[in-house]
């Protein structure tokens, strides 16, 4: 999962923000996913961008 | 929206800020006037209430010192009586040759009443209406709601609306209403709270800038080249199109908070260093630290007018009263150390600091401490008070006494209207205006009257 980004999004959108993700939003995490190098932040970095995101706050 | 409505709103609008403004002119005229050698004061003015959350027994802060007034507190205070060793006189007696006394462990708030720049309101709460025992016992007397409960009580002393349990603005939040034209455009809201949200500083369109006491305002790391990535990712969201009306609101609130977070550090930083010493271990001192901050970095936010919330808590002495005496020292401390700063920056004047309490407690012990009363003292501190008075009518401390409603719950026989209607005044609120930030003030006080509400401030 931590080679194809988008793999990894899909999985975090389900979790966090119910498939309910905006297209910025998922460019802007991907944009942070691949300018991180060490493979083990990966996840903290896409994690850390989808919270402050008003999909995962606003329950819908 | 329809033409008339609009036309009606928009003139009422107009109406109330032209009035508030005029009264500010007439002020500056005053000055000049009087003053023609002198450059005007700068037109600012700051209102800080320190809320002390609980219900303070203010009648083991003020307290009766001549023989018959003490032995009568003595007799019904019981084993919460202060000895005379206790208490501090105050060099002259009231108006009607009574002696009254302050908790010694106050003497910073002593001096500053001795020299004339503390007053204290006496037997003040909140009211729906001037009330009688009497009328009480008839079941005639319309009473505030939630008469001896913590949160309705302090939701009326901080809205001033004791008729209802879920009011929708506090009276600060009514004042940021009125001096919005006044203040000049910043996105730091007039009422800064240091001791989170409240309802006082709150309105429909004011909302609160909240700092915590010590820190520094803003996001940690904004604008800092570690943060880059991430804030660009933030930024990027935040600066999207969204539909839903929630994620909106999310988005403008947030981006409205990271601004006047910076906005607030950047005032901060071009003030002038406050030169005042405050004890790190008094958290009052270091919420009214925050207070002297805020008032030096006025321009850099471009506020004529501002309002402070400072909380402490603790108060609620049913079991014993034994903390009380070191929770006053504290607090005589740190409004000390506030005076002195505001002194030092030579703005005594301009800035009133008031106190508010959920009420105050029954006379008569409950064994080792006091519950929940009604009316109780308060006070206020600056170079505008009219100091080294006691305003308002103290009372006869007896159970049994005619504003005696059970257990020395006193009757106020002040209404927190009448309190809050001098700061308002002084603040620049046009006696016209008066009813906007104190709706219920025409039962108290006809502000057409050429008397002011209470006598309590310098309304130049």
């Amino acid at each position: 999962m931590l080679q194809s980004p988008d793999t990894l999004i899909d999985h975090l959108d389900n979790l966090l923000t119910y498939g309910q993700m905006s297209a910025v939003t998922r460019e802007a995490v991907k944009e942070r996913i691949l300018g991180e190098a060490v493979e083990a932040e990966k996840v903290k970095v896409a994690v850390q961008t989808i919270v402050t995101s008003p999909e995962f706050s606003v329950l819908r | 929206m329809k033409r008339r409505r609009f036309i009606g709103e928009a003139s009422c609008a107009s109406v109330g800020s032209i009035s508030a403004l005029s009264s500010i002119f007439n002020l500056r005229l005053t000055g000049s006037l009087s003053a023609a050698e002198d450059l005007p004061e700068e037109d600012y003015k700051a209102l800080v209430c320190v809320f002390l959350a609980g219900g303070n027994d203010s009648f083991n802060m003020l307290v009766p010192y001549g023989a018959e007034a003490y032995d009568q507190y003595a007799s019904a205070r019981g084993s919460l009586a202060l000895r005379p060793s206790e208490l501090t006189a105050f060099s002259q007696a009231l108006p009607d040759g009574r002696q009254l006394a302050l908790n010694k462990n106050m003497p910073e708030l002593w001096s500053l009443y001795e020299s004339g720049k503390a007053a204290f309101i006496a037997n003040v709460g909140t009211l729906l209406e001037a009330t009688t025992v009497a009328g009480i016992q008839a079941g005639t007397a319309k009473l505030p709601l939630g008469l001896f409960s913590h949160s309705d009580q302090q939701l009326h002393w901080q809205s001033g609306l004791p008729d209802t349990r879920s009011p929708k603005s506090g009276w600060g939040g009514r004042l940021a209403d009125l001096f919005a034209d006044l203040n000049g455009v910043s996105g730091v809201s007039m009422n800064i709270s240091l001791a989170g949200m409240n309802v006082f500083q709150s309105s429909g369109t004011t909302s609160v800038f909240a700092k915590s006491p010590g820190s520094i305002p803003g996001l940690k790391n904004w604008n800092q080249p570690s943060y880059r990535a991430r804030q660009s990712a933030i930024e990027s969201i935040l600066d999207a199109q969204y539909r839903n009306v929630f994620e909106k609101t999310f988005v403008s609130r947030t981006k409205e908070a990271i601004a006047a977070g910076e906005e607030y550090k950047a005032a901060l930083s071009i003030a002038e260093p406050v030169n005042a010493t405050f004890t790190q271990t008094n958290p009052i001192s270091m919420q009214l630290k925050d207070v002297v901050e805020g008032i030096s970095a006025r321009s850099g936010m471009n506020k004529k007018r501002q309002t402070f919330f400072v909380l402490a808590g603790g108060w609620d002495h049913h079991s014993s009263l034994d903390p009380h005496p070191s929770m006053l020292a504290q607090l005589s401390q740190a409004i000390g150390e506030f005076q002195a700063a505001i002194a030092g920056m030579g703005m005594e004047d301009q800035v009133t600091l008031f106190s508010s309490s959920d009420f105050g407690r029954t006379l008569s012990p409950n064994g080792g401490g006091s519950d929940h009363a009604w009316g109780g003292n308060q006070f206020v501190v600056g170079g505008a008070v009219r100091g080294g008075q006691v305003f308002g009518e103290y009372p006869e401390l007896a159970l049994g006494s005619l504003l005696d409603s059970g257990r020395g719950r006193l009757v106020p026989t002040t209404s927190v209207d009448q309190y809050f209607a001098e700061l308002a005044l002084w603040m620049g609120v046009s006696k016209a205006n008066l009813a906007q930030v104190l709706p219920n003030i025409g039962r108290f006080y006809a502000p057409e009257s050429q008397d002011p509400p209470l006598g309590l401030m310098n309304l130049g």
